[in-house]
Formats: structure tokens, sequence, C-alpha cells
């Protein structure tokens, strides 16, 4: 009895919900979002496309000059290493 | 999507943004920057919307998400303001302050202001259940279709809100005697 009570005035409180008047959104808000969803569309526009395509290429590009400047300097050193052992076997202290 | 089109969509769903977004945080400044970015998320995820569901609905579900993901930034923010003024040693409770929303008119303005401060503190679930059913005056089967919830769920939830608000509004009451 005193749950149906309690409810019966719950449910009456809440009806008070319904006396909370809906707003016009102000005047300037569309041009706001407008502007807002411009504003992003743009941001987009530049990074993506065109020239996310030249850096990425750009970055492979420096990238393979680098490996391909480690690897030959690599090579390099290694074959500077056989001269200097194949030279120490002429050494004068051997000649008669 | 031609800016045409998308246009369209702004003119017919920003009011209930508007509205929706008003329930949840009772400030119109709050509300205006809800109603954009919303309409922002609609914008970028409009591809994505495959149609399953009323545009109205999913719109619905995408201002609940923003609205839920504001006044929890919100909450953090007030949380950082009040343990930086309490380690300085100075008077926070203005930040915490609720504000009473603007549509609600003179003649309830103390009794829908507790009501409403009431509905606030219920869980996230809850109040959203209680937004749909009562404020915006949705059917069961609309807000369970929003929620993605079952229709008993919706009718569940709403029962076990209805039960919390009494108890909160009974606290509230004692506690002012």
């Amino acid at each position: 009895m005193k749950n149906n009570s309690s409810n019966y005035l719950m449910n009456e409180s809440l009806d008070l919900l319904n006396g909370i008047q809906k707003l016009d959104p102000p005047s300037q808000l569309f041009d706001k979002i407008m502007l807002k969803v411009e504003r992003q569309k743009l941001y987009h526009e530049k990074i993506d496309g065109k020239w996310l395509g030249i850096a990425a290429a750009l970055l492979v590009g420096l990238m393979s000059v680098e490996m391909y400047f480690i690897f030959t300097t690599k090579q390099q050193k290694e074959k500077q290493q056989i001269v200097q052992l194949m030279g120490s076997t002429q050494n004068n202290l051997y000649h008669e | 999507m031609s800016p045409a089109n998308f246009s369209e969509i702004v003119k017919t769903y920003q009011k209930q943004v508007y509205n929706l977004a008003l329930h949840y945080v009772h400030s119109t400044a709050d509300a205006e920057e809800i109603t954009q970015d919303v309409f922002l998320k609609v914008y970028e995820k409009i591809e994505q919307f495959e149609g399953n569901s009323q545009l109205k609905t999913w719109i619905y579900r995408i201002t609940i998400n923003t609205c839920l993901d504001f006044l929890k930034s919100k909450r953090f923010k007030l949380f950082k303001t009040f343990f930086q003024n309490t380690q300085d040693s100075s008077n926070s409770h203005n930040s915490y302050s609720t504000s009473i929303h603007p549509g609600i008119q003179l003649e309830n303005k103390e009794g829908l202001s507790n009501l409403l401060k009431a509905i606030n503190r219920l869980p996230e679930n809850q109040k959203t259940v209680i937004v749909l059913l009562k404020i915006e005056q949705l059917s069961q089967q609309e807000t369970a279709n929003i929620l993605n919830l079952s229709s008993k769920a919706v009718e569940s939830l709403f029962q076990r809100a209805k039960k919390n608000l009494q108890q909160i509004l009974t606290n509230t009451k004692e506690h002012e005697k």
C-alpha cells in the first residue's frame, strides 16, 4: 500500500518534467556548425591526399639513400682491412 | 555527402540535439558547444551510418555519448580545480554549484530544479532513460532502440531509476530538516 502510494507520488513528480520548455537554438548556431565542419574539411584536405604521398615518398627515398651509404662504406672498410693484412706479409725484416 | 544534404540534416535536427544536450548540462553555452561537436561527428561518420536504424535514433545516440563524455571531462576539470584549490587552502564551493535548466518556467521552478538535481545524481543509464522517456517523451521502444537495449531492459532501468530517485529526494529532504 505504502509502495503504491509512493510510486504514485513519484510518477506525479516525474510528470513535472513535461513542463520543461523546449528552447530554440541560438540563430548563429547553424553558421557556427557549418564553419566548424568547413574548417575540419580543410584541415583534412591539407593533411591527406597528395602531400601525404609526397612526404611518404621522400621518407622512403631518404631511407634508401642512407642504407646505400651504410652498405658501401661497410664494404669499403672490409676491403681496406684485407689490403692491410696482405701488406703486413711484405715486411722488410724477412728479406735477407 | 553533399553540403546541401548535410545542411539539411543540421537544420532538421539542431533543435533536438540542442535541447537534449540542455537536459544533461543545464547551460546554453555548453549545449551549444555539444551541438557543434555532435554535428561534426555526424559529418565525419555519416559514411559509416549503415541505415540499420533511423537517422534520428543515430543522432540521439551520438548526442547522448557526447553529453556523457562532456560531463566526464567537466567533472575531471572540477576535480582538478577542487584539488588545486584545497591545496591552496581556498574555498571552492562555487565550482560544484549546479546551474538551473533554462527551460524551466517560473511557476514550478523550485520543484523542478530539485528534481533535476536529483536526476543528475542517478547513474548514467538511469538518468538517460528518465531524460528520454519523461523529458523527451519518447516511447519505450524508441528509447530501447537508441540505447541498444530491449524494451524490457528499459522498463527495468526506469523502475530502478524511480526507486533511486525517491531515495535521493527523501535523503535530501531529511538533510534539509
